[in-house]
């Protein structure tokens, strides 16, 4: 039972990870319909520039600040320069960002070099609290997990009670009606890109505490947050939370069970969502 | 408009069928299309030019390979007055090619192709990982007319292949835990052990030889956990680890390693570790993860010794490496495998004056005849063409100013291959 | 339904008819020449030749889905490794005769494409390109862990080429002339569905599903069938990775195997069944010799790749037009359709004009 417990817990904190970079992504495809696969570029980008700002300063906080709005201002340029021309041809969107993708990850290599790094954090936070029913669980994974809570509840409040929030929910509705009224609905996608690629970096700076930065973790939080957002249904920051739980607690529980084939397992919980439901959990039938 | 693209479909038919009998008549052994030889690739006897071919990784997450490995070659070409690029052995000129891989077996096929028949090198020159090695090998199978010398590629399958021009100079990945798995038993008094190793052939290998020996020795092995390369979060795997095990064997390397030790830390692991040879290696110390409540005292065994290692061939040999571009401060296990591989080479091409006639058999012989005194110990080479070497046994310390750093505790001299090919188990290896 | 841009037909189409079949036979002609060509054949067989070949045939069916159907799948070479993995089993664990694992290999890989198809097939194109891409990935996956089937890393080896009794293709030309040929037919296959009926309602479903699903077509099951026949073209290209390789492991099915294909597609040109192979040429060039020249191989490729999809979006094999295109525009200063633009085609578009233009677009 303690281990149960204390596995769960372990699914949800990685869940939050999950649902920080999934949410980026979720975003950006609710209303601008494109799908974004330097994605996870973005976050590994984030985990780096943290990774210096913290070295330098040793400001936990300004690092993930820092990381959050340079990635969210590199994600503008891209937007800016080669995807709103094509903004309306999702497929052509992809393949650009992931040609993006393709030299962001080279260009780190050649910066930051093939072995791991890990955004460094407090010592005084390196410590083990207790949890109730589970015993010493690091204080750290439990920051992070409440560090999530806040930023999905804020990104829901944003969405569902200020006026850009209504504009961007009416351009999900419909972006040219949404235009109709006079929105100027490029600037609105243009805040949206800041957004969710500042949100991915600031996810690579939680995610590079907990978890090492070095090449190929690109393509894994790609992998993942497609997943995650594939799961809970595209568009629908809440489908990302339960997407991100369902993937974290199912990744955590096959590794206890059958550690080999963890990733598979994972992988096939989003087939089988498929199969009943290809929208996803929380995605409008479209 | 139908019709015609039904005749345009019929000629295409007709082509194909074409090329077909085109090709089925180009079966005939007479021409096979491959007997031209490329040049240089078969020079006379007495030929005073040998070009060699080095394989090394240049992208993906070993990009650095590529460095060691000039690093390396940079030492032992200074020997002889020459640089990275070639050097006058005797009168034997000797060039030298490179060509970077990603690590993957695909690439090392690519490249090695590349280096053997369009470049036409007349030695072959590492490669780095073992993926790419097991590739090499079953290439070397299929082009017996170059040699190759082993870079720094470990699985144990490799030197029992039979490829009778394939050699390696340094030790196997299950011979890298020689002598550690008595030690851990008899001199820590570790009785039972718990395993963290990544699920693919390094790993098998390397706990293979440390387990089989610490379970001959009289230990047990009270579980297995057998993760998937690339995890990053050991929670949960952390807690499976029973309360009663006496320390806990990380086969994990490179960024695996780092996040196991420093998520070792926060779960309050109090358990001493046993680590696999690339676990607790100079470039996992010297990252910056917190890792050194869970790293110090864990012990280890491979190919390079600790910090505080000193003999005169040891010492002279890290003063020179220090010179080289691009060198780390000390030098990593790739830059001591490649060097203590490639002086070999030098030597047998000295000793052969560089004669590559009759299949290269001088050039052969002589790298079989090797017993060199490297920086690590003595190199002789036994029937598989396998070296028979020194093994060191280290522990991480704290050292000064708090970094981590190495300390020779014991050496396995003279460790010899074994025969087996570990594959992944439960339990004691073969048990 | 958006998709990646094909090259907008030009109105003289018919009349290129001869010049492009011209330009066809002339490139069939230098590649059946090839293995005499070079100078160092043993590397430029395998290294150049036989690598361009299997990467434009598993591009080509990832063309043909994208052209006929209107879905862009990222899992071709998954398919395609999973019929090397059927035959490396096959060869290697049950020890079967060459033309057995061969068909073991098509049947597995092809199975494998209609498993995919079943899950995929309900999902809309930009789900599906992220499908295909994660479902890449869990083969990746258990590739490199199932060590009792997949040998995990070590993979299987050694598969030999084999003597198939007709051809030796131990022998490098005729295994080079092997896949050539397996090129050629693939191509006419590909050509040969499309025209029939079955690829004329693909060619209806893709453009106006709607439509078709009330003219009483059975809209999934069109999908279906076209995914498993396209798996069916990647199988072939697999049987030639195994044979070429001689050995089979999970980097076959890596994300850089899958982006390969993808990239080889998009520069030799999304809508062409034969640009594919211009692109495989390109590609297969820059693994070689990219070194010479950059440290950076990635940034050049994604440089090209994204340059191909900015400029060129019919890629190389649609250059000529573009050309043609440009020229029309200056000639006659009339407005001529401008290629960088999302192509809508009308559903009734006749599709026998596509395919007498394909040859022009080499």
């Amino acid at each position: 039972m303690e281990q149960f417990l204390l596995v769960t817990l372990n699914g949800l904190t990685l869940a939050a990870v999950y649902f920080l970079v999934a949410s980026g992504l979720t975003l950006i495809f609710g209303l601008m319909r494109v799908i974004t696969l330097a994605h996870g570029t973005s976050y590994l980008l984030g985990g780096y520039i943290g990774y210096v700002i913290v070295r330098e300063t040793g400001n936990w906080a300004l690092g993930a600040l820092g990381a959050a709005l340079a990635v969210g201002l590199l994600g503008l340029v891209i937007h800016q320069l080669l995807i709103r021309k094509f903004q309306d041809d999702d497929m052509r969107v992809a393949l650009i960002t992931l040609g993006v993708a393709l030299i962001g990850t080279d260009l780190m290599l050649a910066t930051f070099g093939g072995t791991a790094t890990q955004v460094a954090f407090p010592a005084a936070l390196q410590i083990g609290v207790n949890v109730p029913g589970v015993g010493q669980y690091p204080l750290i994974r439990l920051m992070i997990l409440g560090i999530s809570i806040v930023v999905g509840i804020l990104l829901s409040l944003f969405i569902n009670r200020t006026r850009f929030g209504s504009i961007v929910r009416a351009g999900v509705d419909d972006s040219q009606m949404t235009a109709a009224t006079g929105v100027n609905v490029r600037i609105v996608f243009g805040a949206i890109f800041f957004l969710g690629s500042a949100l991915a970096g600031f996810a690579g700076v939680v995610g590079g505490t907990l978890f090492p930065l070095l090449p190929g973790q690109d393509g894994t939080y790609l992998l993942f947050s497609l997943v995650v957002v594939i799961v809970g249904g595209m568009g629908s920051i809440p489908g990302a939370a339960i997407g991100a739980v369902l993937v974290g607690l199912v990744s955590q529980y096959t590794l206890v069970i059958a550690p080999t084939y963890a990733l598979v397992v994972t992988f096939a919980l989003m087939v089988v969502v498929l199969a009943i439901r290809p929208q996803g959990i929380m995605g409008r039938a479209v | 408009m139908t019709l015609k693209t039904k005749k345009g479909m019929l000629s295409a038919i007709a082509v194909c069928a074409a090329i077909v009998l085109t090709a089925t008549g180009c079966s005939s052994p007479a021409n096979d299309g491959g007997t031209s030889p490329a040049p240089g690739g078969e020079a006379p006897a007495g030929s005073n030019e040998i070009t060699i071919g080095v394989l090394a990784t240049a992208e993906g997450n070993l990009a650095f390979g590529m460095d060691e490995a000039k690093a390396a070659i940079g030492v032992a070409m200074a020997a002889y007055g020459g640089d990275v690029d070639g050097a006058m052995i005797g009168d034997t000129k000797v060039n030298l090619v490179y060509e970077g891989t990603d690590g993957t077996s695909a690439t090392a096929q690519t490249k090695a192709k590349k280096l053997v028949e369009n470049t036409g090198v007349d030695v072959m020159f590492g490669p780095v990982s073992g993926d790419e090695g097991e590739t090499i090998v079953q290439y070397a199978l299929t082009v017996p007319d170059v040699t190759f010398v082993n870079g720094s590629a470990s699985p144990v399958s490799m030197t029992l292949e039979g490829a009778e021009n394939f050699f390696r100079f340094h030790g196997d990945s299950a011979m890298w835990m020689g002598g550690l798995g008595d030690y851990a038993f008899k001199d820590k008094g570790y009785k039972k052990i718990y395993s963290i190793a990544e699920d693919y052939s390094f790993p098998y290998d390397n706990a293979g030889g440390f387990f089989s020996e610490f379970c001959a020795a009289g230990g047990e092995v009270n579980g297995n956990s057998w993760v998937p390369v690339g995890t990053t979060d050991y929670a949960t795997i952390i807690a499976q680890i029973p309360a009663d095990t006496d320390a806990v064997y990380v086969g994990l390397g490179g960024a695996d390693a780092a996040s196991f030790l420093a998520q070792a830390v926060t779960a309050g692991i109090n358990k001493p570790l046993v680590g696999g040879s690339i676990a607790v290696d100079t470039t996992a110390l010297s990252g910056d993860s917190n890792i050194a409540a869970a790293a110090v005292g864990t012990i280890t065994g491979g190919p390079v010794p600790g910090a505080d290692f000193s003999t005169p061939t040891w010492d002279t040999f890290v003063a020179d490496y220090a010179k080289q571009p691009n060198a780390f401060p000390s030098p990593s296990i790739f830059a001591v495998l490649y060097y203590n591989s490639f002086a070999p080479l030098l030597q047998a091409i000295e000793a052969s004056k560089g004669d590559l006639s009759d299949n290269q058999a001088a050039l052969r012989a002589a790298l079989s005849a090797t017993d060199w005194a490297s920086p690590t110990g003595q190199i002789t080479m036994d029937a598989n063409r396998q070296a028979i070497v020194d093994n060191f046994l280290t522990e991480v310390v704290e050292g000064d100013g708090g970094a981590l750093t190495t300390k020779n505790i014991n050496e396995a001299t003279g460790v010899k291959q074994g025969t087996v090919v570990y594959q992944r188990f439960d339990g004691c290896p073969g048990s | 339904m958006t998709r990646l841009a094909t090259p907008t037909r030009s109105e003289k189409s018919r009349g290129w008819l001869r010049p492009g079949l011209i330009i066809g036979l002339i490139v069939l002609a230098l590649a059946i020449a090839f293995p005499h060509l070079v100078d160092r054949p043993k590397f430029w067989i395998p290294n150049i030749g036989i690598k361009s070949l299997w990467l434009g045939i598993v591009a080509m069916s990832l063309v043909f889905l994208n052209r006929y159907v209107g879905l862009l799948s990222l899992a071709q070479m998954t398919i395609a490794g999973m019929s090397a993995y059927g035959v490396a089993y096959a060869t290697v664990t049950l020890g079967l005769s060459p033309w057995v694992s061969i068909v073991f290999g098509l049947m597995i890989g092809t199975l494998a494409g209609y498993l995919v198809a079943l899950v995929a097939a309900r999902t809309k194109a930009i789900y599906f390109l992220m499908l295909t891409l994660a479902l890449g990935q869990v083969f990746y996956s258990w590739a490199a862990q199932a060590v009792d089937v997949t040998n995990a890393s070590r993979g299987l080896y050694p598969v030999p080429r084999p003597d198939l009794g007709v051809m030796n293709l131990a022998d490098l030309n005729s295994f080079y002339y092997f896949a050539l040929a397996a090129a050629v037919l693939c191509y006419l296959l590909c050509r040969y569905v499309a025209t029939s009926s079955f690829g004329l309602a693909l060619q209806g479903i893709r453009d106006s599903p709607e439509r078709m699903s009330a003219l009483g077509y059975n809209v999934n099951r069109y999908r279906v069938g076209a995914i498993t026949f396209a798996s069916f073209i990647a199988s072939i290209g697999g049987v030639i990775v195994v044979f070429d390789r001689n050995q089979v492991d999970p980097s076959v099915v890596n994300l850089n195997a899958t982006l390969d294909i993808l990239i080889v597609a998009v520069i030799g040109g999304i809508g062409s069944l034969l640009g594919v192979f211009a692109g495989g040429v390109v590609l297969s060039l820059l693994l070689n010799f990219s070194q010479d020249f950059t440290d950076r191989y990635m940034t050049l490729t994604g440089l090209v790749f994204i340059a191909v999809l900015l400029f060129a979006p019919a890629g190389l094999a649609g250059i000529g037009k573009q050309v043609q295109g440009v020229k029309d525009r200056v000639l006659r200063k009339k407005k001529s359709a401008p290629v960088l633009e999302p192509v809508q085609e009308p559903p009734t578009k006749p599709s026998e004009e596509e395919l007498t233009t394909e040859g022009t677009q080499r």
